[in-house]
């Protein structure tokens, strides 16, 4: 027998010969039970990359802005005297919605949101027992985020800083990482970069 | 305050990529102004009600959003992002990379230039975004290169696998400048709203 169901303002929702075949004038639309995505994805305002949910229940958004980048290799006596310097990730092993340019070692991002940024600066190349001092800083167009670190005696000439905040960011918003180090006695440090094992990394997420 | 006063030039490929992900570049920065200056106002009034509250002088507050921004922009106590950064010990460096960046490429040839009489931008505006922004031209500048690297980047992996299915593409260009004209002179080559 055909049947069809009205919402309480006497719209049609669905019927059992057409399905549901409107839900657009319903303002409030409710489930009586779970949405059954299928294979299908939920997408927002007719694009077609959305949120995809697998029959266990792990989640995935292919256009969630999230990044990972890296130096490839060492940067050689770019700071030790207080210089500060944008430090280069040249090397992306993930920039899922276009957000992240290599070549200014940047990421703009595309939405309004909080973004949680992450990484470690490694440097090495300092003289034994010089006592230094260094700091590693997220700058972000509406601010910056400084953590300083002391290196010690620097007995094995190496050092580095980390860093993680979740960063308030406006649409088009810019974030890059600067880092120096002091008290080596001249620009004699080297930002560390390896083409395999990551020392020098930048990641990014946009999480709420 | 009018910035870029001779307007922004762009690369005939860097306003391509743009296009890629925008439907009209000048709408698309006006309105990233607009919005930032919005959000800004909006930040700023939140981080100073409590010293408004705070503040036995102030008996009354304007019940309008840009009025209580301008109240609190004419305050004594009130610092810009730059004012507050240079008056830091050491003081912190004003940011120019994204200027810096777009300086080093030169220019010529085929070229587009948006905004050619320059962006005017109404002075709250400008006040609110320099509450939080070092520079502003630094902050467009960085906005718009950006998005063209976000174009230039999905245009290339909406249509690189594209071309390696065409069976009648037997090479491609070994560059990222050749691959994109190679994109934009295909047939089935569309940019946004096309």
């Amino acid at each position: 027998m055909p049947w069809t169901f009205y919402n309480a303002n006497g719209q049609r929702l669905s019927s059992s010969a057409a399905g549901i075949s409107n839900v657009v004038e319903d303002t409030t639309p409710q489930l009586g039970g779970n949405l059954d995505m299928q294979a299908n994805l939920l997408v927002g305002n007719g694009g077609s990359t959305g949120i995809a949910i697998s029959a266990n229940g792990e989640v995935n958004m292919a256009a969630q802005p999230s990044f990972l980048a890296f130096n490839s290799a060492d940067n050689a006596n770019v700071t030790g005297n207080g210089t500060e310097v944008t430090v280069e990730f040249n090397t992306e092993v993930f920039d899922q919605n276009a957000d992240y340019n290599n070549s200014t070692d940047t990421f703009t991002a595309p939405v309004t949101g909080r973004y949680l940024f992450a990484g470690a600066v490694t440097v090495g190349g300092m003289a034994a027992d010089s006592a230094s001092t260094g700091y590693v800083k997220i700058t972000a167009s509406n601010r910056s985020a400084r953590h300083t670190f002391d290196t010690g005696s620097s007995a094995n000439a190496a050092g580095g800083g980390a860093f993680a905040c979740i960063v308030d960011m406006d649409a088009a918003d810019t974030c890059l990482i600067k880092f120096s180090i002091s008290g080596v006695g001249g620009d004699t440090a080297d930002i560390k970069g390896d083409s395999s094992l990551m020392q020098t990394y930048f990641s990014g997420q946009l999480v709420a | 305050m009018n910035i870029f006063s001779s307007g922004i030039v762009l690369t005939a490929h860097e306003n391509s990529c743009l296009l890629h992900v925008v439907s009209d570049a000048e709408a698309w920065v006006t309105s990233q102004i607009t919005t930032k200056a919005e959000l800004r106002r909006d930040a700023l009034i939140n981080e100073w009600r409590p010293t408004l509250y705070a503040d036995a002088s102030v008996t009354e507050l304007p019940a309008n959003a840009d009025d209580l921004a301008t109240l609190i922009l004419a305050r004594s106590d009130y610092h810009t992002r730059l004012e507050k950064d240079t008056a830091m010990t050491p003081p912190e460096l004003v940011i120019t990379l994204n200027k810096d960046a777009y300086d080093a490429v030169t220019r010529s040839g085929s070229t587009v230039t948006l905004f050619p009489s320059g962006i005017t931008i109404a002075d709250l505006s400008v006040n609110c975004i320099l509450a939080y922004v070092q520079n502003l031209e630094e902050w467009v500048i960085g906005a718009l290169m950006g998005q063209v690297n976000r174009g230039k980047k999905k245009m290339v992996a909406q249509y690189h696998p594209i071309i390696m299915a065409d069976p009648s593409v037997t090479t491609m260009p070994a560059t990222e400048d050749g691959l994109i004209t190679m994109i934009l002179a295909r047939p089935d080559y569309r940019k946004r709203g096309q």
